[in-house]
């Protein structure tokens, strides 16, 4: 009987895994993000938007109009080098670092003339595409 | 970094508002910018003046720091043209300004707006530079009577802010204008009997003050 409880032991966990990762209940890696929020709005009449959601990742500014950004990232401790901001087209959209202490993860963006450009971060562990619109201010 | 940034538009050397060099003294509730790290003094509550200057006095209090060198940077070059600290009005709208400190990193940030004037006031202060009102069209003196005015930009009942040439023409000779020692104030003083109408002219605009002095 003993023996016939340790050879069929190994089969039912067997089973069992199958069973659980089949039901889909096996908790998966999630996946990493990194993201901006803003840190400041706009003044009044004038437009700051910026969309993190599930499928769209969006920025809509004025012209001329400037606001403060934060990202953050769920990378792993210890973090090595803060994300980085890449602007596809920086005659559209203007971005510099805020004298915010070292993490080096406050920026500043700003609309510089109506059009479309991306924004994109890079993390450690991830990295995220928004679409940009600066529109006209007048 | 905990912070707070002080400015004041200083006075031009023509119209607009009178110049007050100190930009902590000035006794209205200063405006904080967009971080909270940045307020603006008295003299930035409004628009400025489409063609108007305005120069800023960038005071900073840092913790643990100076105030590290700082200049200017503009969003839209259509609102605003730098020429060193001096912010000029080229085009309606609102564009951001940036305090960018050591290796280009920006400290604050704020707003600014710019409007076109659609009239020119003559405005009355008192010695101390508190103002006492809106001078009437027509008014009249006593000999060796002083008056201490200046002339200011407005849009639809707003005061506008900025400095800018002032064009003066006197027909008459009762009366003197002579631009104060601080900027943007001008004496009016009382010569002699007579009739003397004064005509300011400034960004595009004009106003006449016409000025009776009696024996």
């Amino acid at each position: 009987m003993k023996a016939l409880i340790t050879r069929l032991v190994p089969h039912a966990v067997f089973a069992l895994l199958a069973l659980v990762t089949a039901s889909g209940c096996v908790p998966a890696e999630r996946p990493k993000h990194v993201t901006m929020y803003p840190t400041s709005g706009a003044p009044p009449a004038r437009r700051v938007e910026l969309k993190n959601e599930e499928t769209l990742h969006a920025v809509t500014v004025t012209s001329g109009v400037a606001f403060a950004i934060s990202i953050s990232d769920d990378c792993p401790y210890p973090k090595g080098a803060p994300p980085t901001l890449t602007i596809a087209d920086p005659s559209v959209l203007g971005g510099r670092l805020l004298a915010r202490g070292t993490a080096k993860t406050d920026w500043v963006l700003w609309g510089i003339a109506p059009g479309k450009t991306t924004v994109t971060l890079r993390a450690e562990c991830a990295s995220q595409t928004y679409d940009v619109t600066v529109v006209a201010q007048r | 970094m905990v912070g707070c940034l002080l400015l004041a538009a200083c006075g031009g050397s023509h119209g607009g508002r009178p110049g007050d060099h100190s930009p902590v003294a000035t006794g209205g509730r200063p405006q904080c910018g967009a971080l909270n790290v940045t307020c603006v003094g008295q003299k930035l509550d409004a628009p400025i003046a489409l063609g108007a200057f305005l120069e800023l006095d960038v005071r900073t209090q840092l913790a643990g720091s100076s105030g590290p060198p700082i200049t200017l940077e503009v969003a839209d070059k259509s609102v605003f043209t730098l020429k060193g600290a001096q912010l000029m009005a080229t085009g309606a709208g609102a564009s951001a300004v940036f305090f960018v400190g050591p290796d280009h990193e920006v400290i604050d940030f704020l707003h600014l707006w710019v409007q076109p004037a659609t009239e020119l006031r003559i405005l009355r202060y008192e010695r101390s530079g508190t103002p006492i009102g809106r001078v009437q069209p027509a008014v009249r003196l006593l000999v060796h009577d002083e008056l201490l005015v200046a002339v200011e930009p407005y849009a639809n009942g707003q005061p506008l802010a900025g400095n800018f040439e002032l064009a003066r023409n006197l027909a008459g000779n009762s009366v003197a204008l002579l631009p104060d020692s601080v900027t943007g104030y001008y004496r009016v003083i009382a010569r002699a009997p007579g009739a003397t109408q004064i005509t300011f002219r400034a960004l595009n605009l004009s106003t006449t003050w016409s000025i009776e002095v009696e024996p």
